[in-house]
């Protein structure tokens, strides 16, 4: 085992001066055994990862683990991209997507700490045109069944949804065939920071309102600030705070436009300069530099047929409009930091990004699974699932298990009983792979 | 204490048997007390003189070390050989924590999860029918597990299962598989013939009746669900399950004298198994003597073993899968198998008991009325054996005997929970 996780580090030494000059390895390295975890059982993540790639399931991955503050384990496995057949290595880069999400939370919540915003503060406060908001109700004549998206087959637990309207005009959140015919009432509320914060705002959440959405569509050049106001037109799909419903890209944006006023900053500008930089997150961007992108998995879709390139993946990045909601790019490496700061209450190798307290509020379940829309066992927190019953949910890790996923497949989770972070990143949807991710992790302590 | 080592020094020699995986410690030295312990050996030997039981051995560990192991009675009535500490004993549904221990292996693996449907690893097994009693039917009058009765068959009519059934649903009683009259007498047309071993056998059972929708109630699968879990186990692993248990479980766990089918010089060491009734003891053939021979692996209960050869399992399970610095499961694994996946409040459940994976699990302990703590889990077997491990008390307790008292097992519960004096 020794002789394994040097090979994997002498791999690393290799590989870094090679295909990146700048990656710093922002997080302290340690021992398995040194953090409670068995070096022979984190193989194991390896083994399921050769066994999914030989089986076709995807191209390859990158999977990295870390305990108490110290980074424990980290494989690369599989090509970018089949064709070129080029290896995946630590320092390949992932289109993350939503798990843009917590990123954009975390900034929402600095705001929050600053007293510049607050969770209960209506959306219309930062941006009037919210103030128009309806609330659409289907008609009697109405096909569709309310509050689901019938191009969302991979989103019935709100992990997988599919890609947001890009730049390049893809499919918004679910819509496709004829337009759900509804009426619109007015709120019995007006839509809250929070109410985006844990998806139970209504908007842009299901088959009618993302027609509205779509009327008012971005156009190319946009910007958060061009754009957001134009949402204020749109029809909730149904009253605020009466159910969970994954807004898959307009919530999380409106959040990241909310950051934007805020704090007078681009929101690239403000991850960059209050998260990436403390962190030491240097592989991670909205998008990436013409050395970067050579670094950039092909995304796939597991079918029958095998593996199927996705030729338009990147709708969801730009220079110019900062998808708070899923725009990101990064390595594993230089995410799993911003999952250690929040395993560690906030702080990071003498960073402090947040305060405890206000990581504990992110994490609790103010959405519980009992709510419709979630899954049993696992509430929702601030930008993030939260798992309330571990049983329930058939997750080894711990009650209070935090984090969440992008569509093309990656996932994250922070377990702050043990003191576990994990970033698995692939492209190519599975949600399988993602909950045996965790299950491996979880048998791999020890202590 | 002294007396149980002079024993043992002078019968390991002559048995042949090696030395126990878990080592000795005085009671004291782990906060139990011999005195009270002793009370274990008086609550046997009166059960012995009152025509009870022909014999019994218990053996306790706490904090990884064996503080008591006592053998009293003898090992059949007629030859009057005396009871040993290597006497072997039909442990029967005993297996099943082994199996579930087995499944678990394979989750932390990735190679199976505890949501995929069997059905994924055995086809046979999809779209699987639900039976409903025929109007006016009483769905059969023999119990659940009771097959081979003389009643009328149960009549039914099927309606398609609303969900296929998963390896959980097999691990907690809850998946409607061989449970009940209805189910088992589909099992009954399918059944095993002579040397058929999991591979050939365990397919059929995917045309069988589900006695219920799968999980809404819990009702025990003697047969069925572990048996089509250790078949999954062969699957997952490539492996016949008695090789599994071998390598993976027991050769790690120094588990010596246990086995699907005993060696011929371990034949003489098995205890008779006798039922009591009116007229006292009367020694039982076990219908499942013939059902393994080394060719039908039954991971729902074929296992013979010593006390000694069974307790490193709980042991291993009370130290949160580490045994002897070998890691066989993980802190995370144990939580998640002793944790109450069923409720106490799921119909068939008795009170203060859920059920976690293939073990009870004790969620309140007045309710169930043992002294034992919340959290104390295990699981017994068809001819009387028990074991429970008391994972907050680091307590382990395995009796064996062949004749099935419940209310023994309770008492020996609480006789081990009362030694503990800190």
């Amino acid at each position: 085992m020794k002789a394994a996780a040097k090979s994997l580090f002498l791999f690393l030494i290799l590989a870094l001066p090679v295909v990146l000059p700048v990656t710093a390895v922002p997080a302290p390295k340690g021992k398995p055994e040194e953090v409670g975890m068995s070096a022979e059982r984190l193989l194991r993540i390896d083994q399921m990862l050769e066994r999914r790639i030989a089986a076709g399931e995807m191209s390859g991955a990158v999977a990295i683990v870390a305990r108490r503050g110290k980074v424990v384990h980290l494989t690369a496995k599989g090509v970018m991209d089949l064709e070129s057949k080029q290896p995946v290595t630590p320092a390949t880069m992932f289109r993350v997507a939503s798990m843009t999400k917590p990123v954009t939370s975390v900034a929402l919540m600095m705001m929050v700490e600053e007293g510049k915003v607050r969770l209960n503060d209506p959306v219309s406060r930062y941006i009037p045109e919210f103030k128009n908001l309806k609330v659409a109700v289907a008609t009697a004549a109405a096909a569709a069944p309310r509050g689901e998206a019938p191009a969302a087959p991979a989103g019935e637990r709100g992990e997988n949804p599919p890609p947001p309207a890009g730049a390049r005009g893809g499919r918004g959140g679910g819509r496709g065939g004829a337009s759900p015919s509804f009426t619109t009432v007015a709120p019995t509320r007006e839509v809250t920071i929070k109410d985006l914060l844990t998806h139970v705002s209504g908007l842009a959440s299901g088959t009618m309102g993302n027609s509205t959405v779509q009327a008012i569509a971005r156009k190319q050049g946009e910007k958060l600030a061009d754009y957001i106001p134009r949402l204020g037109g749109t029809a909730l799909e149904f009253q605020p705070g009466t159910r969970w419903a994954y807004s898959a890209q307009a919530g999380h944006d409106t959040l990241g436009r909310i950051v934007e006023i805020a704090s007078g900053m681009p929101l690239n500008e403000f991850f960059q300069k209050r998260i990436f930089e403390p962190l030491g997150m240097k592989d991670i961007t909205f998008w990436p530099s013409a050395a970067q992108w050579l670094r950039v998995a092909s995304v796939y879709t597991h079918g029958a047929s095998g593996l199927t390139k996705n030729n338009n993946p990147n709708g969801m990045s730009s220079e110019v409009y900062f998808m708070g909601s899923g725009g990101l790019i990064s390595t594993a490496e230089d995410y799993i930091p911003f999952g250690m700061m929040l395993a560690n209450g906030g702080e990071l190798n003498g960073k402090r990004v947040l305060g405890k307290k206000t990581v504990e509020m992110m994490r609790s379940a103010h959405v519980p699974d009992t709510l419709p829309g979630r899954a049993a066992g696992e509430g929702y927190g601030l930008g993030m699932r939260v798992v309330t019953d571990h049983v329930k949910r058939g997750t080894m890790l711990s009650d209070g298990t935090f984090g969440w996923s992008g569509v093309y497949g990656t996932h994250f989770f922070v377990d702050p009983v043990e003191q576990t972070v994990g970033v698995l990143l692939v492209q190519t949807s599975n949600n399988e792979v993602n909950r045996d991710f965790e299950d491996l992790v979880a048998q791999s302590i020890i202590d | 204490m002294k007396t149980l080592l002079v024993l043992a020094a002078l019968t390991l020699p002559v048995m042949a048997v090696m030395a126990a995986s878990v080592s000795i410690a005085k009671p004291e030295d782990v906060g139990v007390s011999s005195e009270r312990l002793a009370l274990i050996d008086r609550m046997i030997e009166r059960r012995i003189a009152a025509g009870d039981i022909s014999g019994a051995v218990t053996i306790v560990a706490r904090n990884g070390k064996i503080v008591h192991h006592s053998a009293k009675g003898v090992v059949d009535l007629e030859s009057k050989q005396p009871m040993r500490t290597s006497t072997m004993f039909r442990i029967a549904s005993m297996t099943k924590p082994v199996t579930g221990t087995a499944i678990m292996m394979l989750v932390e693996e990735g190679k199976i999860r505890l949501a995929d449907p069997v059905a994924r690893y055995i086809p046979e097994f999809r779209g699987q029918k639900v039976a409903v009693p025929a109007q006016g039917a009483n769905g059969g009058t023999r119990g659940a597990g009771g097959r081979g009765g003389q009643n009328t068959p149960p009549q039914f009519t099927t309606v398609p299962a609303q969900r296929d059934i998963t390896i959980k649903d097999l691990l907690t009683h809850v998946s409607g598989l061989g449970s009940g009259p209805m189910g088992n007498s589909d099992i009954d047309k399918v059944a095993r013939k002579e040397g058929e071993n999991l591979a050939q056998y365990i397919p059929r059972l995917g045309s069988t009746a589900l006695e219920f929708q799968p999980g809404s109630r819990w009702t025990y699968s003697p047969g069925a669900g572990f048996e089509t879990l250790g078949r999954i186990v062969e699957i997952a692993s490539g492996m016949p399950l008695d090789q599994f248990f071998r390598q993976r479980i027991f050769d790690p766990l120094g588990m010596k004298d246990i086995a699907f089918w005993p060696t011929e010089p371990q034949w003489p060491r098995v205890a008779s198994v006798y039922q009591r009734g009116a007229n006292g003891l009367t020694r039982q053939v076990p219908a499942n003597d013939t059902s393994s021979r080394g060719i039908y692996f039954r991971g729902s209960g074929g296992l013979y073993s010593t006390a000694e050869d069974y307790i490193p399992l709980g042991v291993m399970l009370a130290n949160m899968g580490e045994f002897n610095g070998k890691h066989l499961l993980s802190r995370k694994t144990v939580e998640m198998m002793t944790a109450a996946h069923v409720p106490d409040t799921l119909p068939g459940r008795p009170a203060g008991e859920g059920y976690g994976l293939s073990v009870r699990v004790v969620t309140d302990h007045v309710k169930r009325g043992t002294m034992l703590s919340e959290g104390t889990f295990g699981w017994s077997g068809a001819q009387g054996t028990h074991f429970f491990v008391d994972p907050k008390e680091k307590l382990v307790g395995v009796l064996m005997v062949q004749t099935s008292i419940q209310e023994m097992q309770r008492d020996f519960e609480d006789l081990v929970a009362q030694s503990v004096i800190r």
